[in-house]
């Protein structure tokens, strides 16, 4: 039976757990008001202020564009604003926080890990010195071509969905995972950025591309159908090409 | 930090997986299709193994099943956070562990040459 | 106590790039943001920024003064003309600054940044990465604090301002990971919080965009400016009210009533659909009210002729909105929309460089009011403006810090506020009230929605400032359900409530105040504008038993008020 149909009333089971205050993780049962077209993340506002103000989770844009309420729903990696309780296979739907990330408090996780691979990328364009601009002052050119091969990567939300489901990240802490290496991806890509040697150079390591298996678990993760694996593999490509040809 | 750390490692672990396909593949079909009939002795290996390019075969598939294989392993172990130190210690581990078993191997097929007195 | 040169307020565009600024120019400048800087609302501006780039075939003849003029036009005479050219004029060098940084700007077959026509401009002028623009233009600016290493405050929630005798010393936030409040020392500091959009039922904002800053500051004695004027974007999905793009009918979408007819063609015939929106808002809604809306509640934007290529390679982000939140596909479907709050063209009163009535104290972006957006804002504008504004913010206070008499921030300025904000989470955490909060806000956002909305009266805006009032009584009984320390959204939430409750008293007032029909403020009892009389910024300030309003002179220029027709 679907969600949605159970009588106008749908069961939310929410992680919750303060490592501070709990020996242990546990659920929260709520019976909610169905209504149609009902979000997840309506749901968790439900909860907050009608049954439960202790429940923590993050929020902001509720239109699947900022990033913030990546969870572990049901068994699938989703925004929890994107999922609507009556697309959820089961008579409850489970809340569960990002697996692999250190529990804060109920659905929020410490996301330093994420972002310090992030970081560790250089996320920022460096153009060329003598970049052709359009005019002196100018914006630089980029023909349409260029730019279509930009439209995957740069679609990222930086939700960290990719980075959970990483069996890698499961087992290598140091491993900069799916987004940082897209996002490195992304200015490789970029006919505009001169600094594909030094990207190249800081992504090739033992904490980098090579530790990607192809797992494919970023790409099935992705609520918003990025291809994380094409951008490593593209990364590796290119490395690979200038070990053998000395390519710069 | 060392430039492209870790590309030879995949590449030639790529190259590697290829080439055995096919030095698997002409193992296969010689031991167990090439005359059906045969029963294989000694006698009919030291037969076959007087041709060079079996000799070859049998090395390529050696190194590359070693190498493979142990690569393999090293990536498995490299998946989880260890040290550089660690890492290091588990290459040359492996490198050493490879080498003495490709010795060993090569030195059983030398025989063979001897025989034939290459 | 935390000590900074400067504190930026806010991490969406305008802060970022006030930040960015102050911090090239030498000063100590950190961050404070609620949320992640990628999370913040800028993220979910979809149609572009508009600049006199003149990229387009269309619009070879544009430059920043027929953009000033458009947007004096679209403000309905209410925008300061300076303030208006300084923006247009610094359009093009910002855009292109943005581009050199980074931002995927969608492109013309000769490789340069493209543009599409909106609303109420004269030419295509709106440059655009497909319809993620703001994503775009926020992630490149995020992208430029990370490559300067600028220290970001995430999850810190700024609760009040430390100024004393016109002197900004500095503020307290709460760390919302650990429930902890701090002062922070510091000199100047920039408010860029963003809108005031949650205190309506219906909105495309982020639900982060509580208005919270505006009130800081307007508790703290800085007056806000043309509060009023509130903007319905003229297309929300109906059900979930997430923003469709202007795009879509600046690439050509039709707008059907359930006649099947192009209502447009009656209020706005020259330019159809692509009247600016506070005129295609009032159309929507009288469509609906006159019986021609389907459901009464919504009309049809059609994409459907645009075709599959080009609704997949300029509107890909709404089309997967529409699939994901509506199950519509506008390659096959028209999309069912309503108008919507969507901006607060209002804000904390500044001038062009940010600057406050309080020494170190800066505004900027949709939590400021310079003013460019006058009684209603052009599409495309509003990024423009956070970023524009954003810059001169920086290199102002840069002047102000660097200048010859260095201010000097008081520690124990900080410590009174610090105290106070204590003292008042203690009181609201002890409150035993037995008003339950979630009912005042819910009456607050119904309130709005029904009698502060696209069409207002006299009868209305009374009644609601009655509710309001009685609304505020009521919050100062409520509990709270959860007194914890750590991420307490009750908390946080509740102390949120009190500035939505001023900043939706201060709209109220102002409405009822300005007995004239301006842009997006339309009056059904006073359906003219009246020039002799109206022609002036209201500014509300802050007083105990509730918000004083006066009067500020318009700056104009060039351009006289016309009747304003499409």
């Amino acid at each position: 039976m679907s969600a949605n149909q159970s009588n106008g009333s749908i069961k939310f089971k929410v992680f919750r757990f303060d490592p501070d205050k709990d020996q242990q993780p546990y659920y929260d049962t709520f019976e909610l008001e169905s209504r149609p077209g009902m979000t997840v993340l309506e749901g968790l506002f439900d909860i907050l202020e009608r049954q439960d103000g202790s429940l923590a989770f993050r929020y902001s844009c509720r239109e699947a564009i900022c990033g913030s309420c990546a969870l572990y729903i049901n068994g699938a990696y989703r925004l929890a604003c994107q999922t609507q309780v009556s697309h959820i296979d089961s008579d409850e739907v489970v809340v569960n926080p990002l697996p692999a990330l250190q529990p804060v408090k109920d659905l929020v996780v410490d996301m330093t890990p994420f972002f310090e691979a992030y970081h560790a990328v250089d996320p920022y364009l460096q153009p060329a010195e003598d970049l052709k601009h359009v005019e002196e002052g100018k914006e630089y050119y980029q023909n349409p071509k260029d730019r279509k091969k930009l439209d995957m990567p740069v679609d990222c939300i930086l939700c960290g969905s990719c980075y959970s489901s990483c069996p890698t990240t499961w087992t290598h802490e140091d491993y900069l995972g799916p987004a940082a290496l897209l996002k490195a991806y992304r200015f490789v890509a970029d006919s505009r950025d001169d600094a594909t040697a030094d990207r190249l150079s800081t992504v090739s390591t033992e904490s980098g591309i090579w530790r990607c298996h192809t797992a494919y678990n970023c790409v099935e993760a992705c609520p918003k159908d990025l291809n994380p694996t094409f951008g490593i593999q593209q990364l590796k490509k290119q490395t690979v090409g200038k070990l053998l040809l000395g390519r710069k | 930090m060392h430039k492209t750390q870790g590309g030879w490692a995949w590449f030639l672990h790529r190259v590697a997986g290829i080439g055995l396909v096919f030095a698997l593949g002409i193992h296969f079909w010689v031991t167990h299709y090439a005359s059906p009939t045969e029963v294989i002795t000694f006698g009919s290996v030291n037969i076959r193994l007087q041709s060079l390019l079996f000799i070859v075969v049998d090395w390529t598939l050696l190194s590359l099943g070693i190498f493979h294989g142990l690569n393999g392993l090293r990536n498995i172990i490299f998946d989880y956070s260890i040290s550089e130190k660690a890492k290091q210690r588990v290459t040359w581990g492996l490198v050493i562990f490879g080498v003495t078993f490709f010795i060993y191997g090569a030195y059983g097929l030398f025989a063979f040459m001897q025989i034939k007195g290459y | 106590m935390i000590k900074h040169q400067m504190v930026v307020v806010g991490a969406g565009l305008a802060g970022l790039r006030a930040a960015i600024e102050a911090h090239d120019r030498g000063i100590d400048v950190a961050v404070i943001s609620k949320v992640h800087p990628v999370r913040s609302h800028s993220v979910a501006a979809q149609g572009g920024i508009n600049g006199a780039l003149a990229n387009n075939p269309d619009g070879k003849e544009d430059n920043p003064e027929r953009h000033a003029f458009d947007t004096v036009k679209g403000s309905d005479y209410l925008a300061d003309q300076d303030a208006v050219l300084i923006m247009t004029e610094d359009a093009p060098k910002v855009i292109i600054e943005m581009e050199n940084w980074g931002v995927p700007f969608s492109r013309t077959p000769e490789g340069r940044i493209a543009q599409r026509p909106f609303g109420g401009a004269g030419f295509p002028r709106t440059a655009y990465a497909s319809d993620k623009t703001g994503h775009a233009l926020l992630h490149a600016m995020y992208e430029q604090t990370v490559k300067r290493k600028i220290k970001v405050y995430e999850e810190w929630i700024v609760l009040s301002l430390a100024i004393e005798d016109g002197q900004t010393h500095g503020l307290t936030a709460m760390n919302m990971l650990t429930g902890q409040v701090e002062g922070f020392v510091a000199e100047s500091v920039v408010f860029a919080t963003g809108g005031a959009g949650r205190i309506y039922k219906q909105s495309t904002n982020a639900m982060i965009n509580t208005g919270f800053g505006m009130a800081i500051a307007y508790k703290a004695g800085i007056p806000l400016k043309d509060m009023e004027f509130v903007q319905f974007h003229p297309t929300s999905l109906f059900g979930t009210n997430i923003l469709i793009t202007e795009g879509a009918r600046g690439e050509g979408g039709y707008l059907f009533n359930n006649k099947g007819e192009r209502f447009m063609e009656k209020y706005a015939p020259s330019v159809m659909e692509l009247a600016p929106r506070d005129i295609v808002s009032r159309s929507i809604f009288t469509e609906v009210m006159e019986g021609r809306g389907f459901e009464n509640a919504y009309v049809h934007l059609d994409l459907t002729h645009l075709g599959e290529e080009k609704i997949k390679e300029r509107l890909p982000g709404i089309r997967d909105i529409a699939i994901h939140f509506a199950g519509v596909d506008p390659v096959k479907e028209p999309l069912p929309i309503q108008p919507s709050q969507h901006y607060t063209m209002g804000g904390i009163d500044c001038n062009a460089d940010g600057e406050t009535v309080a020494k170190g104290f800066y505004a900027a972006g949709e939590a400021a009011c310079v003013s460019v957006h006058g009684a209603n804002r052009l599409g495309g504008n509003s990024l423009l403006d956070t970023i524009v504004f954003g810059k001169r913010a920086g290199v102002a206070v840069a002047k102000y810090l660097n200048g010859s008499n260095k201010p000097k921030a008081s520690e124990e300025a900080v410590s009174k506020a610090l105290k106070s904000m204590n003292d008042r989470i203690a009181e609201l955490k002890n409150s035993t009230g037995n008003e339950n909060p979630q009912e005042v806000r819910d009456r607050l956002k119904e309130v709005m929605n029904q009698k502060v909305g696209i069409y207002r009266n006299k009868e209305d805006l009374a009644s609601a400032l009655k509710e309001i009032e009685e609304l505020k009584e009521r919050y100062k009984h409520i509990h709270l359900n959860y007194k914890g320390e750590k991420y307490n959204l009750d908390l946080i939430r509740n102390l949120e409530l009190e500035g939505k409750l001023l900043v939706a008293e201060v709209i109220t007032k102002g409405a009822l105040l300005r007995e004239e029909s301006r842009g997006s403020h339309s009056r059904r009892d006073f359906t003219e504008r009246n020039d002799s009389e109206w022609l002036k910024h209201t500014m509300a300030h802050y007083a105990e038993e509730g918000a004083k309003i006066d009067y500020k002179e318009v700056t104009m220029g060039t351009w006289e008020p016309q009747a304003r027709k499409y």
